[in-house]
């Protein structure tokens, strides 16, 4: 099925007011208790204090924007969705009112951690629902796929909800149309709720172009016996921020975040990845690899916390960040938080650059100085490629890899 | 004259001269042994061969086919001919072996600047010369086109089974968790499917069991030819009861203390490296 496109009126003025946000709710005409999520989002955002950013290398997060550039003033749902079978993808404010037992509780929230969070639930402009209804049995996986293309500064609402043994992967491609004007920005947060035995997959291919910086909030709840599976590819051109959070919930839920990242001339890359294990026998898998060129610079935090309550647990975190040129720059920050003796754990972070043995090595059956170079960056993150959890994304991170060791003239070949 | 010559070779790691004045000549169709104690600089003359960029060439030359190559880069010197097998392989995650000999395989055949025009023209005529036969396969097997895959897996395939290789290491990460003698053998794959023309292999037999190295010595004599050459490094004569050397070095010391016949490597058996030193003084 696709989705069609609305479009409201241009609102003339486009400040961060309470104005607006009853504009946008009237013009989506959402139900009463959405707009009054949005008034009390709104309250928050003007108190709350902005994201601060005080560990590790300093990075100029794309939070730290203008507040005041940013206008939530068109409508855009420009989306193409297909899905076959059972799940159903809904404009999020329609979808207020026909699942609002379902959806009422999961986006009525007044515990925001800054200012970023609360403007989003205030303000958000495009909303997608993807929902997949309870089934007796798990079955075979229902694919979702969001193409969305980014025209200007967008605020983005997606949200997943998985009932009972449901099966679904749904994978997002952000994109930027030639039609951008000036810098556009994108806020977007994505929440996923999988119950109990269901299994989620949810993917991102962030190719957006250098003029889209980008906030990208991904939130997980996972029931007794769910899994949910983060994919992230980040091949986009813009500076991002990133945080993937799953709390495993329910006993014997299950969760993977897989992150691949390339960046390259002075993009700045923000990257949490975290994993909260509340209950018994419950898994997580961290694993994250990057590479930077150029003056590129990037903050991998993978934090896993294993609560009193989560005995049996067990938790894996791994990150390696691979730098290409002299000026890149990297500090992963792995984090684990343990508050009960009965569980496993580990983690593992790295920082660093090609061996010049094995290149030497590479050359000396006759590649070239870059072919090596190319050959050995595209094994840094084949090991990784060969076990994503939503396998179709694979050869998209292989190709931009070796184009962009491609188009880097002077990098590579130091 | 012969095909590869090495002259007054002087060479320095991290300032410290290890290399100190090396001679020695090897040929195509010919096996040429290099022997010498722990740290006599064998595997640093394999480096400074192969131009890795740590060995420093000080003073002397190295000729090959002719030309001078002292100053070429690894990749070039590999163009021209020349291989290494390395006494200690890089591992390489992510790169399956297949895909990195099809590289390399592929990589050689790019860039050679007379192939498309004068050679391309050439079976151009010898097609139609053929009644035009061979007019589809002929393009792709000439140089500086890409190996066919299915010609590149057949080959491959011919290759492994020779050297009693499992075809499973087709898909595995180049030397990755390789034992010793995989990687031995491995070394010696690459070099069955590169087709040197003077191959240098450093202690190729040394971790490997009798049944291993009779593999190993045995695809090697398989690949000798008059077009190809072997410099064995060893410091056993064991590989050499099956490899047969035309010609034989003995280095100490970064050193050639000694060179001569076959007949050296049964001195060196029966008395040890002490007895050349004595000699060389
Ligand atoms: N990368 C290096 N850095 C420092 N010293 C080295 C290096 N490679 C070799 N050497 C030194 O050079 C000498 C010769 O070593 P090598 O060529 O490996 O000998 P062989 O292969 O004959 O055993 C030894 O003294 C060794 O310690
Ligand atoms: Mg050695």
């Amino acid at each position: 099925m696709t989705l069609q496109s609305t479009k409201t009126e241009i609102f003339e003025d486009g400040a961060l007011s309470e104005a607006a946000v009853r504009k946008i709710s009237a013009a989506k005409k959402e139900p009463a208790w959405l707009l009054q999520q949005r008034l009390a989002a709104f309250e928050a955002f003007e108190e709350l204090p902005m994201p601060q950013l005080s560990y590790g290398l300093h990075v100029n997060s794309p939070v730290n924007i203008a507040l005041n550039e940013l206008r939530p003033v068109e409508n855009i749902i420009n989306h193409k969705s297909c899905s076959e079978g059972n799940a159903i993808v809904e404009d999020l404010s329609v979808a207020a009112i026909k699942y609002e037992d379902v959806l009422r509780p999961l986006i009525t929230s007044n515990d925001f951690r800054n200012k970023l969070e609360a403007l989003h639930s205030a303000f958000w402009n495009s909303g997608i629902f993807v929902y997949a209804p309870k089934m007796k049995s798990r079955g075979t996986a229902e694919h979702v796929n969001l193409h969305l293309q980014q025209r200007q500064t967008e605020i983005v609402a997606i949200v997943v909800v998985a009932e009972q043994n449901a099966n679904i992967v749904v994978t997002e491609s952000l994109t930027t149309t030639a039609a951008v004007e000036g810098n556009a920005y994108r806020i977007e947060c994505i929440n996923v709720k999988a119950a109990a035995n269901a299994t989620v997959k949810f993917a991102t291919l962030q190719k957006l172009g250098s003029n889209a910086n980008s906030t990208i909030l991904r939130k997980a709840l996972a029931e007794k016996d769910a899994a949910i599976d983060w994919v992230d590819i980040s091949t986009g051109e813009g500076s991002m921020k990133q945080e993937t959070i799953t709390a495993l919930n329910g006993e014997g839920a299950n969760s993977t975040i897989t992150g691949a990242f390339f960046g390259e001339g002075s993009q700045q890359l923000d990257i949490l990845a975290k994993e909260v294990h509340n209950a018994r026998n419950t898994k997580s898998n961290i694993r994250i690899k990057g590479a930077l060129q150029g003056k590129a610079k990037a903050i991998v935090q993978s934090f896993t916390k294993i609560m009193k309550t989560a005995a049996n647990s067990e938790g894996r975190q791994k990150a390696n960040v691979l730098l290409l040129s002299d000026t890149a720059r990297a500090s992963p920050i792995p984090k684990l938080e343990i508050d009960n003796y009965d569980v496993k754990a580990s983690h593992e972070a790295a920082v660093g650059q090609l061996d010049a043995e094995k290149l030497f090595y590479l050359m000396s059956r006759g590649l070239t100085s870059r072919e090596a170079a190319t050959l050995a960056v595209e094994g840094f993150f084949e090991p990784l490629l060969r076990e994503l959890p939503v396998a179709e994304l694979a050869d998209e991170m292989r190709e931009t890899v070796h184009n962009k060791l491609k188009a880097d003239e002077e990098g590579l070949a130091r | 004259m012969s095909d590869l010559e090495i002259k007054n070779l002087h060479v320095e790691i991290e300032g410290k001269e290890i290399l100190k004045g090396v001679n020695l000549e090897a040929s195509k169709g010919e096996v040429a042994a290099l022997m010498g104690p722990n740290g006599a600089g064998k595997s640093s003359l394999g480096y400074a061969l192969m131009g890795h960029p740590n060995y420093k060439v000080t003073a002397g030359k190295i000729t090959f086919k002719g030309e001078d190559i002292t100053k070429l880069p690894p990749n070039e010197r590999a163009k021209k001919g020349l291989f290494l097998s390395f006494q200690y392989p890089s591992e390489v995650p992510g790169v399956s072996m297949a895909n990195f000999l099809r590289t390399a395989i592929n990589s050689r055949r790019d860039k050679k600047p007379t192939s498309t025009g004068v050679d391309g023209a050439q079976s151009q005529q010898r097609n139609s010369a053929n009644g035009g036969m061979r007019n589809r396969a002929q393009p792709d097997l000439r140089l500086g086109n890409p190996m066919p895959v299915g010609e590149f897996i057949k080959q491959l395939r011919e290759k492994m089974k020779m050297l009693k290789i499992d075809e499973s290491f087709m898909h595995r990460y180049l030397n990755e968790g390789f034992s010793g003698g995989e990687k031995k053998r491995a070394e010696i794959l690459q070099m069955a499917m590169l087709k040197p023309e003077m191959a240098v292999l450093d202690e190729t037999d040394s971790g490997l069991d009798v049944d291993s190295l009779k593999v190993v010595a045995e695809g090697i004599n398989r690949l000798l030819n008059p077009e190809t050459g072997v410099l064995l490094i060893t410091h056993y004569q064991r590989i050499l009861d099956y490899v047969k050397p035309n010609r034989v070095y003995i280095m100490m010391a970064g050193k050639i203390a000694k060179s001569g016949g076959a007949e050296l490597v049964q001195q060196i058996e029966n008395k040890g490296y002490e007895s050349i030193k004595v000699k060389a003084q």
